[in-house]
């Protein structure tokens, strides 16, 4: 086991993870920019450094400064977190390289996954039902209109080496098709450094469904459950739940065997989340693989009561997944929440700032991940997340009656936060009702309007 | 009253135990001394700072002379690390270092070497003035925008 580990992230992350790491008894190193001298994850490890000015780029995503900084500090491991470092393989490879352990998959296996058209190919190959689309980089608008026509409109044109929603453009028809395939060239090269594009069909209404899965390096594996994130706006998610309420249990054995079979074709180690979309006739289709801890994935920790972060160390080590695929059960309902310092009537403008008042939630099952405290300055240099609301119920009703009460007591001043927004999305009755969010959020979004007459 | 004779009272108020003085001199030149004085017993160092209030004076002629400047922090720069790594006085063992205390410096000279995985940084001074002091020490890990080096501008 690790006795000293370096966490190469910032924020709300850094903190769940060191958490869990000092309950390992493992000696922590904190590693901040200049902006975030005052965060709170540099007060709770037990060493921290600073490696760089504000600029993730010359920061969390330094990573000359980050294994400097490992090295100085002497540590045997690194844990990424999620973003950042997480999915760079290359800094995989120099971890291994200076005789450091990634926490996470091999770079080999996030170095396949982050190519999503070799995904596809991969995921196909081992039997698992993939979206309708191209079955290879789509080089010109030629390529790109014969297989629009093939699967049929609308379609939407995704980046190979992309992810976070970044690059994506849907088409209804051939003009738009072309005018759009050239953008999106030009757009994702500048993103990722790579302008291979390839084409889905776009399945509006279908829900997001991901599927957690830990697996050690003896080849042992554990699906737990799969979590329904279909509220997203602009591809970014906004809640979270456990189980899906749309999944039966016939249909979840199907997801789950598919699980089970990406994680074989790829001989994939440590903790990973395979996405699906499911399509309004409960059929399931391998969309792309993280190969990451993901963000809501307290959910599923509340659930089945197992410390994913723990886990991820322990297999890291080489220690084996000591639990059975029996011994695993679900129990009850979790929910999750994503607060953002963003101000909902200016379309989610970021909002950074001084929070001069702050009230937490808490209370029986409710969790809160956050690194904000009363008096903080939230830089303006990173993404907008402030807070992870967990809420768990024996049952969905309850889960949604705790959020309800949670986010009632959650009380932020000082900047513009997403909690109202949360607050009617949770009682919302097309939220409750469950089973079809296509028209949730524009319902929310239109009645604010109503309200504040924007 | 010439300027060696002020220079002189600024001196001996400098090194004294008194917070104020006001001097009158024969030929009509009026001036105050005005210092912070510690609890503690101790002669205060060249650095404290002195505010001198001049009085402007009945005869033209003879202007009240500006005394002369106690030395400000403000041509005190330092030298900071640009980056995370171990810091190197001298470019290998069993080499003089590249700096040392006194030495004067121009903006492009290297002061010192900051690896980081194995790679020797050469730092810039960046400023052109005299080397004070070297605050980190040789041989130890130094963090992001952690002093290096105090240094005295020259005066531009």
């Amino acid at each position: 086991m690790f006795s000293k580990v370096l966490v190469a992230n910032r924020g709300e992350i850094a903190i769940r993870v060191i958490r869990t790491l000092r309950e390992m008894g493992i000696r922590t190193v904190a590693v901040y920019s200049q902006a975030d001298k005052d965060s709170l994850h540099t007060k709770l490890a037990s060493e921290s450094i600073c490696i760089g000015s504000a600029a993730a780029s010359e920061s969390y995503l330094n990573m000359a400064a980050i294994i400097s900084a490992a090295e100085i500090t002497n540590v045997e491991a690194i844990h990424p977190g999620y973003g950042f470092l997480a999915e760079n393989a290359h800094f995989a490879d120099v971890c291994s390289s200076c005789n450091i352990s990634f926490i996470g998959p091999s770079a080999e296996a996030i170095r396949l996954m982050g190519d999503k058209v070799q995904a596809r190919k991969i995921m196909k190959k081992a039997g698992v039902p993939t979206i309708p689309g191209s079955d290879d980089v789509v080089n010109n608008k030629d390529e790109a209109l014969k297989i629009a026509r093939r699967i049929g409109y609308p379609v939407i044109i995704k980046a190979a080496k992309g992810g976070g929603g970044k690059g994506m453009r849907i088409a209804y028809n051939d003009g738009k098709l072309v005018s759009l395939f050239i953008a999106c060239q030009r757009e994702v090269e500048v993103a990722f450094g790579d302008a291979s594009l390839y084409i889905e069909k776009y399945m509006p209404g279908s829900r997001h469904i991901e599927v957690q899965v830990l697996a050690d390096k003896r080849g042992n594996m554990l699906t737990l459950g799969e979590r329904d994130c279909s509220i997203q706006r602009r591809y970014q998610k906004l809640l979270e739940e456990s189980p899906s309420p749309v999944v039966g249990n016939k249909e979840r054995k199907k997801l789950f065997k598919y699980a089970a079979e990406a994680v074989k074709a790829i001989n994939y180690t440590n903790a990973g989340t395979i996405e699906f979309l499911m399509d309004k006739g409960g059929r399931f289709y391998f969309m792309e693989m993280n190969t990451r801890l993901q963000v809501e994935h307290p959910v599923t920790e509340v659930v089945y009561s197992i410390d994913i972060v723990k886990e991820q160390v322990r297999i890291a080590s080489g220690e084996l997944i000591r639990y059975s695929s029996n011994s695993v059960q679900p129990k009850g309902w979790a929910i999750e929440c994503r607060i953002n310092a963003e101000d909902v009537q200016a379309d989610f403008l970021p909002s950074p700032g001084k929070i001069t008042e702050l009230r937490l939630p808490g209370g029986p099952f409710v969790r809160v991940d956050t690194h904000i405290y009363d008096g903080y300055n939230t830089p303006p240099y990173y993404d907008s997340l402030l807070a992870k609301v967990i809420a768990w119920g024996r049952g969905r009703n309850e889960a949604m009656a705790r959020m309800r009460r949670a986010l009632d007591e959650f009380n932020i001043e000082g900047i513009k936060t997403t909690i109202p927004f949360h607050k009617q999305l949770i009682s919302h009755p097309l939220f409750i009702k469950g089973d079809d969010y296509s028209e949730l959020l524009d319902k929310i979004l239109v009645r604010q309007k109503k309200v504040t007459g924007l | 009253m010439d300027l060696k004779e002020l220079k002189k009272i600024i001196t001996i108020f400098q090194k004294a135990k008194i917070a104020e003085l006001e001097v009158e001199s024969k030929d009509g030149v009026r001036f105050k001394l005005k210092k912070e004085v510690k609890e503690r017993q101790t002669p205060p160092r060249k650095e404290t700072p002195i505010e001198v209030i001049t009085v402007p004076v009945q005869s033209s002629e003879q202007k009240a002379q500006p005394a002369p400047e106690v030395k400000p922090k403000e041509n005190m720069h330092e030298i900071v690390s640009p980056m995370i790594g171990t810091f190197y006085t001298a470019p290998a063992p069993d080499v003089p270092p590249f700096v040392e205390v006194g030495q004067e410096i121009k903006e492009d000279d290297s002061v010192c070497i900051i690896e980081a995985m194995k790679i020797m940084n050469e730092i810039k001074a960046e400023v052109k003035g005299k080397i004070v002091k070297v605050l980190a020490e040789n041989g130890k890990p130094v963090q992001f925008g952690q002093p290096l080096f105090l240094v005295e501008l020259s005066p531009k």
